[in-house]
């Protein structure tokens, strides 16, 4: 007799799938997979801790809106990025606005940005804290296509193929950008120091 | 042999490993002769490797308990949605609105143009049949005047060929009114005519 899979070896395909079936705690589970996931990248695109937590909460919030709308034509992490991504373009978008009418007013693009502080040796957190704050400095100076490119690619390691498809672009315009942004991100370093 | 160019262009492939055998033998290649591509190859490759170590961010304590309030609260606002029943002007989409207005904006203007332009403003526009009425009658000819017969001597009439005698019913004023001295002189001047041609 088969021995019945644990719910923590399903796929997230296999999860989702059971969620649209009704399986309240299958969502339980995609919140558990990919809620720290989704947070930092969420936060490398609008660097403010508490609105990449909005983010991701009405990722969530779609997500059991619309689990019927999930085909499993592509893989279940594409289509959650891609809200993501989405979600967290419109508030750049509103906040780009908010600029144009309060430009007197700091947005949180022109605050400090509150970086994590991990578990490291004093002089090295140090290090690593100013070249992690550099490095966001430097990325917060690329136009919106290459920093989503370079999040996705050098931050969460996805695929060319997943990325094309979260951004919908194709393989080759998707490698070709994160060429481009890499060099320019260099370029923005040397600049900032 | 590749240039510097076509090193920058394909450096990404280069760090990623998706050169084939070839490409990356002419890549190296060009590693070893140029140390501006070697020093930029080596400041992406360490860019990146930063970038994968980031400190990661974890969700705060109570984002879980937030999700499951969010949840609920949407979940309650639908059932009252669909509970709501018979017409409501808030279900009418927005774009209905622009749309009527838009019809009735041609409506008025088709209405405006259908008006005739020698039309003064705010003359009534009365039917072709009621403006010919409404017209001078055309001028009738008049009709001729039959001659003037005189009346058959009868045994009533007076023995002596003496003027009627005015009838004294007749007022003065009757006979000396204008009006009746023309008609007097236009009877007598059609006597002569019908008399000369007699």
């Amino acid at each position: 007799m088969e021995k019945p899979k644990s719910k923590y070896t399903f796929t997230d395909e296999e999860v989702i799938q059971r969620f649209q079936a009704g399986d309240e705690e299958a969502f339980s589970e995609i919140v558990r997979r990919y809620s720290n996931r989704l947070l930092n990248f969420a936060f490398r695109f609008v660097l403010d801790r508490e609105e990449a937590e909005d983010v991701v909460q009405d990722t969530f919030l779609k997500v059991y809106q619309n689990r019927h709308a999930y085909r499993e034509i592509a893989k279940f992490s594409t289509w959650i990025y891609t809200i993501t991504a989405n979600l967290a373009k419109t508030i750049l978008r509103k906040r780009r606005n908010r600029k144009l009418f309060y430009f007197s007013r700091l947005g949180p693009e022109e605050k400090d940005i509150d970086f994590p502080s991990g578990d490291a040796r004093p002089g090295q957190q140090t290090e690593d804290q100013y070249d992690e704050h550099m490095i966001h400095l430097a990325m917060k100076k690329l136009p919106e296509h290459f920093r989503t490119a370079i999040i996705l690619r050098d931050i969460q390691e996805l695929s060319y193929e997943e990325i094309s498809n979260i951004i919908g672009a194709p393989l080759g315009t998707v490698k070709s950008r994160i060429n481009r942004a890499r060099l320019k991100l260099q370029e923005e370093l040397i600049q900032i120091k | 042999m590749i240039s510097c160019y076509q090193f920058k262009n394909q450096i990404s492939l280069y760090i990623d490993d998706e050169m084939n055998f070839q490409k990356r033998t002419e890549f190296e290649g060009h590693l070893e002769t140029c140390p501006n591509c070697k020093k930029l190859l080596g400041a992406i490759t360490a860019t990146k490797a930063r970038m994968h170590n980031f400190n990661t961010l974890s969700v705060s304590a109570g984002f879980y308990t937030n999700l499951q309030n969010r949840i609920l609260a949407d979940r309650n606002a639908r059932i009252r949605a669909a509970r709501q029943k018979g017409f409501s002007f808030h279900k009418i989409p927005s774009f209905a609105y622009g749309f009527a207005a838009a019809f009735l904006a041609v409506v008025v203007v088709f209405m405006f143009m259908k008006t005739p332009p020698n039309a003064q403003p705010g003359a009534l526009q009365l039917p072709v049949a009621q403006q010919q009425i409404q017209k001078a009658p055309p001028a009738i000819p008049e009709a001729p005047v039959p001659p003037v017969v005189q009346a058959p001597q009868t045994r009533y009439a007076a023995t002596t060929q003496s003027p009627a005698k005015e009838d004294s019913s007749v007022t003065g004023d009757a006979l000396n009114s204008p009006q009746h001295k023309e008609n007097l002189q236009d009877l007598q001047q059609r006597i002569k005519t019908v008399k000369d041609q007699n």
